[in-house]
């Protein structure tokens, strides 16, 4: 090419290799989307899972995949119970400090705290249906978390984990 | 401190997510690129101080960004490959009336494009008046006469 009477600092080679990461750049969006779609990043196929106890008497849905300090809903559901007038459900998490319980519906009896695990009575109505025990959740700290939830004994162990 | 760490993602993250949209991508801001940004602007805000209202938050988000901002320029004046990066580097499209086809395409602009931006500086009317059309690091179009055109 003959010499330019322009004076411009241009390179084509900087262009092309840019042009050739700006195109795997436009890929790697897609594919964040896609996977956001698919709920890598929560609420998704990928992300909504259920736990069920050994027994079959105690299942947990949760989100696998959740954000730092965005609630989720971790639903516990227990099979009739005979004719207990209480409910008796234990939670313990690994790094439970970072796990902020927002909401539990219904509201329980009693909250306690003290073996490292949190305890929750819950007042049940012997009808022969399930009781559906909802906690809203939060956690402050990202990372990976072990939860395990029981009720009577049965016990469900799942992990979930936090993004930024 | 987090406010501070905060920030510094969100810069890199827009940082690298405008540059690999293209020179073009919010130079010639249209209405609907107005409101594109408003709402980038919108999401960003949640990340970068979250539920925090305080002026010590919002001060401290702002310097660092700003802090950020000039830092980098310094650092672009001396380390000049960094300021390629973060800055592109301008691109001939129209050469002696000739359209640069590949290189246009490349950078999603069109002749019109070209067309416009000669009417809008210099009230050229064809193609073959133009020497050089030149696609600046910010995605403006700039155009050379020819000389006696």
């Amino acid at each position: 090419m003959p010499k330019r009477s322009i004076e411009l600092s241009e390179d084509l080679s900087f262009q092309r290799r840019q042009w050739r990461w700006q195109r795997a750049a436009w890929m790697l969006a897609g594919a964040i989307v896609g996977a956001g779609l698919l709920g890598l990043f929560g609420e998704g196929p990928l992300s909504t899972a259920r736990a069920v106890s050994a027994d079959g008497a105690l299942s947990v849905d949760y989100e696998r995949f959740v954000r730092r300090e965005a609630p989720s809903r971790i639903l516990v559901t227990a099979a009739p119970g005979t004719t207990d007038r209480s409910l008796d459900l234990h939670l313990r998490a690994s790094r439970m400090e970072t796990l902020r319980i927002v909401a539990v519906e219904p509201a329980p009896q009693e909250a306690l705290a003290g073996d490292g695990a949190r305890r929750y009575r819950f007042g049940r109505l012997s009808t022969g249906a399930p009781a559906r025990i909802l906690y809203v959740v939060e956690s402050a700290v990202p990372g990976l978390q072990r939860l395990r939830i029981g009720v009577g004994g049965s016990e469900v162990g799942f992990w979930r984990f936090t993004f930024p | 401190m987090e406010t501070i760490l905060r920030a510094l993602a969100i810069y890199a993250f827009l940082l690298l997510v405008f540059r690999f949209s293209g020179k073009r991508s919010l130079a010639q801001t249209t209405t609907f690129d107005l409101v594109l940004l408003l709402v980038v602007g919108e999401a960003t805000q949640q990340a970068v101080v979250g539920d925090d209202y305080s002026i010590t938050t919002a001060m401290l988000a702002i310097v660092t960004l700003v802090g950020l901002d000039v830092g980098l320029s310094v650092v672009k004046e001396r380390f000049r490959p960094l300021e390629r990066f973060v800055d592109d580097m301008p691109l001939i499209i129209v050469e002696h009336g000739r359209p640069l086809r590949e290189r246009m395409d490349k950078e999603r602009v069109d002749e019109e494009d070209v067309l416009a931006a000669a009417r809008n500086l210099h009230g050229l009317e064809r193609m073959q008046q133009i020497k050089y059309a030149v696609l600046e690091r910010n995605g403006a179009i700039s155009i050379v006469p020819r000389s006696g055109g």
